[in-house]
C-alpha cells in the first residue's frame, strides 16, 4: 500500500518509539527517503526526542533529592543495605521454616532455663538443711592440718 | 531494587521496616515527580508535593490491600495532593493580585522554548510525555499508572508528540 504524506506522518512518533513491524517501518522509511517534506518532520521529531531525552536527564538530580531526602528523614539509609539486621528480618518474615527453628529454639531455652533453676534451687534447698550442716562440719573436722603434718620428716 | 518483590517489600513496609520503603522509594520516585510535574508544571512545586505523596505512601500503607498494585496507589496519592496544592494555591491567589509571568519570549533557548511548550500541551499528555522519558520509556507500567491500555498508550504518546511538535513550531517562530 503506497502511504501518503498524512499517513507517514501519523505513523512517525511510532518510529521513533520502535512500535512499528519491521514491514511498516521499512514501507514509511521508503516514503520518507523519497519525500523532503517527511524527512524534515522526521527529523524535528527525532530533534523533540532528544530535547525530551536531555530534559529528563537534567531533572535526575531533583529526582535523587527527593529520594534523599525522604529516605533520610524516614531514617532509612542506615538500613538501606542488603544485608543487616532489616535484611535478616525480612528473611524470616518470608521463611516459614526459618519461623519454625526460631520458635522451637525459644521453647528449648525455655525449657533449659527452667531445668537449671529447678536444679538450682535443690541444691540450696539440700545446702541448708542440718544433716547436710553438720556432715560438712565434720568433714572439715577431719581435715584440719595437724602440727606434725607440716614437720619435715625426722632422719633415721 | 533489590531481589525482594514489590509485594514483600510492602509487606515489610506494614510491619514498619523503613529500609524496605527506602527501596520501594528509589523504585518510584521518578514517576511520582513525573506525575507532579506533570500536573503542577513548576519543578520546585512538583518537588514539594511528589516528596509529599513518598511520605504519605509509607504513613498509609497500611490502608493499601492489594500489594502489587503500590505503584498505582503511590501515583494516585500523588496526583490527589498535587490537585489539593493546586486547590490552595488558586485559593490564596483569589485575594491577591496574579503574579505577571516573566516574558521569555526573547533570547529563548531550546530548553527554554521545551519548557514553555510543555507548560502549554494538555496535562493528560505532558503527563505522558513526561512518564515515558522519566520513567524507563516502558508503556507497560505507563498503562498500569494512568489506568489505560497500551494502545491507548502509544495513541496518547503519539498525539502529544505531535501537538508538542506544533507547540515547539510556534515557540520558535515567537
Amino acid at each position: 500500500m503506497e502511504n501518503t504524506c498524512q499517513d507517514t506522518q501519523d505513523l512517525m512518533p511510532q518510529l521513533i518509539e520502535g512500535s512499528l513491524s519491521d514491514k511498516q517501518a521499512a514501507q514509511l522509511q521508503g516514503h520518507i527517503s523519497q519525500c523532503p517534506a517527511c524527512c524534515r518532520r522526521l527529523q524535528a521529531l527525532r530533534s523533540d526526542e532528544r530535547l525530551l531525552s536531555n530534559f529528563a536527564e537534567a531533572m535526575q538530580p531533583t529526582v535523587a533529592r527527593i529520594q534523599n531526602s525522604v529516605i533520610q528523614t524516614l531514617g532509612g539509609e542506615r538500613l538501606a543495605k542488603p544485608v543487616g539486621y532489616a535484611h535478616i528480618y525480612r528473611t524470616i518474615i518470608k521463611s516459614q521454616a526459618a519461623r519454625f527453628a526460631i520458635a522451637a529454639s525459644v521453647i528449648f531455652l525455655a525449657l533449659l532455663l527452667s531445668l537449671l533453676n529447678l536444679s538450682k534451687s535443690g541444691n540450696a534447698e539440700r545446702e541448708t538443711s542440718p544433716r547436710y550442716i553438720l556432715g560438712k562440719a565434720q568433714q572439715d573436722h577431719s581435715k584440719e592440718t595437724r602440727p606434725w603434718d607440716i614437720l619435715p620428716p625426722l632422719p633415721n | 531494587m533489590n531481589s525482594f518483590s514489590e509485594e514483600e517489600l510492602v509487606a515489610a513496609c506494614r510491619n514498619g521496616d523503613k529500609s524496605a520503603y527506602a527501596d520501594l522509594v528509589r523504585a518510584y520516585s521518578a514517576r511520582v515527580f513525573a506525575i507532579c510535574l506533570g500536573t503542577l508544571v513548576n519543578a520546585h512545586d512538583a518537588e514539594d508535593v511528589a516528596q509529599q505523596a513518598l511520605f504519605k505512601g509509607f504513613t498509609d500503607i497500611k490502608k493499601l490491600r492489594d500489594g502489587e498494585r503500590f505503584g498505582v496507589w503511590l501515583c494516585q496519592i500523588a496526583r490527589n495532593l498535587c490537585i489539593d496544592f493546586v486547590r490552595k494555591k488558586h485559593r490564596r491567589r483569589d485575594g491577591l493580585s496574579r503574579p505577571i509571568p516573566p516574558d521569555k519570549s526573547e533570547g529563548k533557548d531550546r530548553e527554554e522554548e521545551l519548557e514553555a511548550a510543555l507548560a502549554r500541551l494538555a496535562e493528560d499528555y505532558r503527563i505522558a510525555l513526561l512518564l515515558y522519558y522519566f520513567d524507563g520509556r516502558t508503556t507497560r507500567h505507563m498503562a498500569e499508572t494512568l489506568g489505560i491500555s497500551e494502545a491507548a498508550v502509544h495513541t496518547r504518546l503519539s498525539r502529544a508528540r505531535k501537538k508538542l511538535r506544533q507547540l515547539l513550531e510556534r515557540e520558535g517562530d515567537r
